[in-house]
């Protein structure tokens, strides 16, 4: 297991220069630059020109990204001109306020989805089943945003129980209770896809588990139903239900635009979003490394997780061919 | 988000093939299946809808034509007016034309490519291959969603963007796709009596590798369909799409924020349509992968 998990660590290196060469290609691929953004339209091309030259971005590309990687490594994020910050100043609490909301989601997310998956199995073929499969497929085809707005307009709008927007309130606001209150809405609206997945997968792997040998076996020794399922079957479907849990979360992060847009949620993808739209391509750049770099460590925990529930996932690649 | 999970698990496995000899007893195993029959009806209404919107809508999608936010029903408009007074339902229609051409469009074309890039991959091997998968490998590691928004971000908003956003995104995962069945066709008794027979290695793409691959990669792109679908009318939503007056689905679903309080229908109705046409890509998506696959047939 040791073995297995240096193994998989030291193949995240090069994952992770893939993801910075992606980052830094994707924003020289852009129409348009910064300078044009900073000096504003009145500018004269002499102006632009010597901002160019301030920023280093009349240098040849690779020599950009190998400076660029570089202070990256240092941990320097580089410097928005718009904000007249350092990246890593703004991107690092936004996304803390992102992790708040993702492992609420998350945590909601597989409560609900691995509830209703067991139970669907369990009850295979039965009504419950399909009146739960019928909400599985209709959350899984549920756009995020929409669902946002909707639950913000009934439970905020017309019976005003939770606030519509942001993290906290302007008056007296700010402890945990506060956030807490505001955390309901996005977390539920962006819990619910996620929850469709991991029940449609709980109840797929759980049905396949049940039909094994040894549960006939052990249903034949006369061993309780809620036994068996919990100590038997549940215990040898977790493997997949760990993957596709360790995927959403990784999505969640993907999603979370929509989400932190719907509700004014001071995240890291607001700030992706608004730095997008006002063309700060330090921040975008800082932003979706940061993304990545979650998804890639979350993908990895998860397959750590999997090769100590079951050692047979434990090859070189980790159990998931490509 | 779960579009990006389902495009990673929902992915068929069975070997599917398509031939013209058996479009016929295809076509009829799928009309058997009530649900995406029902499913395939409703997406041709929407898309007859959609095209013929000179036509069938009942008024100019950009003109005020009743009192802001008007409820449905009144002012005889079915679904009522947006916070412009537009009629929702002429909208709807309007913008089923942009909705569905960023649900079909971009993952049509990937996957056109995918399966150039992905036979030619699997099939040829050694370092075509490895060169192809180790860069895609690149962008398994950015949630797709990411992809997508970043990309529409930096380009200008309009169509065509929200068209390559997709496209780029989803290449990677149709690829892979389109590979893994390859490698495992190659590996069929088949391809080694055809190559013993002496047939071209073009011949042998062309007439057994191709037809093998693209039945289960037509099954995935489809229910795909519905989820680029729900993808890109976020895109449109964030604003990176058609700029007003023109609307699609996501685009009214944004616009009806404004107005959310007093007239949540002009968000509502958008949004149900985009959960009901993404629901019948997956019904058809499933009759297609029962009819195409005779051993998963019922009867």
């Amino acid at each position: 297991m040791g073995r297995y998990a240096a193994g998989r660590l030291l193949l995240i290196a090069p994952v992770l220069l893939g993801v910075s060469i992606v980052v830094f290609l994707l924003m020289h691929l852009a129409p348009g630059d910064v300078t044009s953004t900073l000096t504003g339209p009145m500018a004269s091309p002499e102006a632009r020109a010597a901002m160019r030259l301030t920023m280093g971005l009349d240098k040849p590309l690779p020599v950009q990204y190998a400076k660029w990687l570089g202070h990256l490594l240092q941990g320097d994020f580089g410097f928005s001109w718009v904000h007249k910050r350092d990246v890593g100043e703004i991107i690092f609490p936004k996304f803390a306020n992102t992790a708040i909301l993702a492992l609420a989601s998350a945590l909601l997310a597989y409560l609900i989805g691995f509830f209703a998956g067991i139970v669907a199995a369990a009850k295979a073929y039965s009504t419950v089943d399909r009146v739960i499969m019928a909400f599985v497929l209709i959350a899984g085809s549920t756009p995020l945003y929409w669902l946002g707005l909707i639950l913000v307009f009934l439970f905020a709008l017309i019976w005003r129980i939770f606030p519509a927007t942001g993290m906290t309130s302007f008056i007296d606001g700010g402890g945990p209770l506060d956030v807490l209150e505001h955390l309901v809405l996005p977390a539920v609206a962006s819990a619910l896809p996620s929850a469709a997945i991991v029940g449609r997968m709980t109840r797929a792997t759980m049905i396949e588990v049940l039909s094994q040998n040894y549960i006939r076996v052990a249903r034949a020794k006369g061993i309780r139903r809620s036994v068996i399922l919990r100590r038997h079957a549940l215990r040898n479907a977790l493997p997949p239900i760990v993957t596709v849990g360790g995927m959403e979360l990784g999505y969640l992060l993907g999603g979370v635009v929509f989400t932190e847009v719907v509700f004014a949620w001071p995240g890291i993808g607001n700030q992706l979003y608004s730095s997008i739209i006002g063309r700060d391509i330090p921040i975008v750049q800082g932003a979706v490394l940061l993304i990545a770099g979650a998804f890639v460590l979350i993908n990895l925990g998860a397959d750590l997780l999997n090769a100590y529930l079951d050692p047979r996932t434990r090859t070189a690649e980790g159990g998931r061919g490509g | 988000m779960s579009v990006a999970v389902a495009v990673r698990t929902g992915a068929p496995t069975g070997r599917l093939r398509v031939t013209l000899a058996n479009l016929g007893s295809a076509w009829r195993a799928y009309a058997r299946d009530r649900a995406s029959l029902a499913a395939l009806s409703f997406l041709l209404l929407v898309a007859a809808a959609a095209v013929l919107a000179p036509h069938v809508a009942p008024y100019d999608p950009y003109e005020m034509v009743a009192l802001r936010n008007a409820l449905p029903g009144e002012e005889g408009l079915i679904l009522g007016a947006d916070g412009d007074g537009r009629d929702v339902l002429t909208r709807l229609i309007w913008g089923g034309r942009i909705s569905l051409l960023i649900g079909i469009a971009p993952t049509l074309l990937a996957m056109i490519a995918s399966l150039f890039v992905g036979i030619f991959a699997g099939y040829l091997g050694g370092w075509v291959d490895l060169v192809i998968m180790r860069f895609l490998d690149m962008f398994f590691a950015f949630p797709l969603v990411l992809v997508a928004i970043v990309v529409a971000g930096i380009l200008e908003p309009g169509l065509l963007t929200i068209i390559v956003a997709i496209f780029i995104a989803l290449l990677p995962y149709i690829t892979r796709l389109v590979r893994t069945t390859a490698l495992s066709v190659k590996a069929q008794p088949y391809i080694e009596a055809a190559r013993a027979g002496g047939a071209s290695p073009w011949a042998i793409l062309w007439r057994y590798v191709l037809p093998n691959v693209v039945a289960p990669v037509i099954v995935y792109t489809t229910t795909l369909m519905g989820m680029m679908m729900v993808l890109g009318s976020g895109l449109s939503f964030l604003g990176l799409g058609v700029p007003p007056p023109v609307a699609d689905w996501g685009t009214m679903v944004s616009e009806g924020r404004t107005v959310l309080k007093n007239a949540p229908h002009v968000t509502v109705f958008p949004g149900l349509l985009i959960v009901l046409v993404a629901l019948a890509f997956g019904f058809i998506g499933d009759g297609l992968r029962d009819a195409l696959d005779p051993r998963s047939r019922k009867r």
